[in-house]
Parts: C-alpha cells; structure tokens; sequence
C-alpha cells in the first residue's frame, strides 16, 4: 500500500470521532446500574428457554402417559420421546446460556471475545439444525400414533403448524439479534 | 445446636466468640451500604466516569460507527460501550493506559453484542453516513474507511483500528491477547488485504 493513501486513512480516522454528530443521549450512573446491555438480554433470553424446556418436561411426561385412547405401547414411547426432547432442549440451552454468559467484555481479551461469540452463534445453528428435524419427526410419529381419530389429527396438525410460527418467529427474532460473525 | 455452637465458641482462640464474630458480620453488613468514605468514592468514581467519557467520546463513538450498519445501530453499540466503561471502571487499576483500556471494552462490546440487521442496508448506511459533518471535507473519505473496514473479519478490523490510532503493538497485543510478533504479521496482512480493496474502490 502506498504511503499516499495510508495517510490519508490515518488521517481521516483520527478525524472521524470528531466530525460525527453525536445523540445528545446523557446516560446517567443511577440509569447505568441498572441498563442492560444486548448481550445481558441475550442471555436471559436463553435463560428464559432453558427454564421454559425445564418446565416442560415434567408436564408432558405426565399429560401424554395418561393419554387412554391410543395403544399403550405408543402411550409409552410418546411418554419417554417427550420429556427426552425438552431435556435435551434444556441441556442445550443451558450449555448456550452458561457460554454467552461467561463472555466478560470487561475482562476478557478481544480475540477471546470474537472467537467466544463466534463459536456459540455457531453452536447455536447447529442444535436448531438438529433439533429442527427431530421436533418434526415427533409430530410425525404423535400424528401416526393418533391416526385413528381424525379430529385428534387435525389438532395436531393445527399445534404443529402454530408451534411452527411461533418457532420460525423465534428464531427470526434470534437471527435478528445475530449479526453476522465473519470468521 | 446451641450447645454445639457454645462448643464450637468456647474452643475459638483469644477470647474471641462464634456471637462476637457473627456480630461484627452483621455491622459490617450494615454498615457497607452507608459508609462515608464509600458515597466518597462512588462520587468519585461518577466524576471519574463523566470524564472519561468526556474525553474519549470521539474515540468510542469512531469504533462503533466503525462497527454499524445503521444509526440505531450505532447508538446502540455506543450505549453498551459506556455501560461496559462504567461497569469495568469499578476495577480499572490503571494496568493499561486508559485509551487502550477503553479500546479493549468498546472493541469486545461490538464484537460481542448482537445487533439487528438491517433489512434495506443501503438506505440504513445513507443515513449513517448522515451523521458526518456535512461541513467536514473529507466526507467521501470515511465512508471509504468504513466499507473497507466492514469487508475484514472482525480480528482484523479491532487490529487494524489500533494501528489506525497509533497503539503500540505491545498495546495491541496486549488487547488482542496475542503475542507482539503475530500482531506485526496480522498488521502486514491486513495492509496488504486493504491494499488491494482501496484498488477495487478506486476502480469502481
């Protein structure tokens, strides 16, 4: 690069602070202590899904065993499928909280802050590429267990098809919240 | 219980009981939230705060236009950044000078927090770019800056803003936590890289 346009870069970013127009936004101490930044929404967003899929659990082992009206043996397997999808639901995103959570961009070094928030946005994709697929071969088997009664499969359908939007909307808003981590 | 708590006091050295103990825990608990010297100090400390952001505003308001997409964007990241100041300037020791302590905090707040993107980039930079002096001559000049800056990854765009503002590559690798040669590599690289897109710029 030649030394022509090199200066010319320095000598516009020294510039740069001082010819931006800046919000007359005064933050006081009191407001400080108490805002939160996009990261700390970020991880009690993740805490609120962690103890959500929690929740969960428990609920649905006890609501799908009881189910009388399909064969005992699909009773059974819905019993275990369920509860399994939302613990590992809950181990996920107690795994993704802990790690947000640990980033300290007070403390921590700047590669360790980029490489830290790569990796988790990462990880982050890949269990909604896993768990995506198997939350749909779930309603696949629930709708196979319940083919007998019509109506029961159209609720299911229905709730799929809600759960979907809600899910999409989600992860939209998650995508949102991303920005776009280069390597 | 009570018995065992006499034993467990009776058997503490120089006459000092488990109750002398748990009262002077307990004043010291209370005391903690009206300590004179501790108002002084978080006086102080908002003194402290007012004037560094006053005197390194340019310096966090460059590296987060550096890192927007738009202006909510961008006073937004700035708003973190001054959080993060304030949060860490409770432990600030002076352990690095305070311009490389705050390129680190603002640096790790843009790398670090998650932003919206922008749906209409074009019209959402337009207005960015709004925010430069429109009596500022070398307009043209920073929005060169910032597109090429936008095209690095992110370790390269935190290097290359240090060496920008003449940071030492001690203070760089310090910041970046890396050692002083591999920086001096990374810079060479990163110059090289931006070599060739201000060609592509000033061909387009």
């Amino acid at each position: 690069m030649n030394n022509e346009n090199l200066s010319r870069i320095k000598s516009a970013w020294k510039e740069m602070g001082d010819v931006l127009e800046l919000s007359d936004r005064n933050l006081h101490t009191t407001d400080l202590d108490e805002m939160k930044t996009s990261l700390d929404r970020l991880c009690s967003r993740y805490n609120r899904l962690w103890l959500m899929s929690l929740c969960m659990i428990f609920p649905t082992f006890m609501t799908v065993s009881r189910i009388q009206f399909i064969e005992s043996a699909y009773s059974v397997a819905l019993s275990i499928i369920y509860p399994l999808y939302f613990l590992a639901c809950f181990i996920l995103n107690y795994w993704l909280w802990q790690g947000v959570k640990s980033i300290n961009p007070v403390r921590m070094s700047v590669s360790d802050v980029s490489s830290a928030a790569l990796y988790y946005r990462k990880r982050h994709f890949s269990f909604i590429r896993i768990m995506l697929p198997i939350a749909m071969i779930i309603v696949g088997f629930t709708i196979f267990c319940f083919s007998d009664g019509i109506y029961e499969v159209y609720a299911i359908i229905g709730g799929a098809i809600v759960g979907l939007i809600i899910g999409t909307l989600i992860f939209f808003r998650f995508l949102n919240d991303y920005k776009n981590f280069k390597e | 219980m009570i018995i065992q708590m006499m034993q467990i006091s009776d058997s503490l050295p120089y006459n000092i009981t488990l109750w002398h103990r748990m009262k002077s825990l307990f004043f010291f608990i209370l005391r903690m939230g009206y300590d004179d010297n501790g108002v002084v100090n978080s006086l102080e400390l908002e003194k402290e705060f007012s004037k560094i952001i006053s005197q390194e505003r340019a310096l966090i308001s460059k590296i987060c236009f550096s890192f927007a997409d738009s202006v909510e964007d961008f006073e937004d990241l700035q708003q973190d950044a001054i959080i993060n100041i304030w949060r860490g300037l409770k432990n600030y020791r002076g352990e690095a000078t305070l311009k490389t302590w705050i390129y680190r905090i603002t640096l790790n707040t843009c790398l670090s927090t998650v932003r919206k993107q922008s749906r209409h980039k074009h019209e959402s930079l337009e207005k960015l770019y709004g925010l430069i002096d429109s009596d500022y001559n070398n307009r043209e000049e920073i929005e060169l800056i910032h597109a090429i800056i936008n095209r690095l990854n992110n370790r390269d765009k935190a290097i290359i803003m240090m060496w920008l503002d003449e940071l030492t590559y001690e203070e760089i690798a310090q910041n970046m936590g890396m050692n002083r040669n591999t920086v001096a590599t990374l810079i060479r690289r990163i110059k090289e890289n931006i070599s060739k897109q201000f060609k592509d710029y000033s061909y387009e």
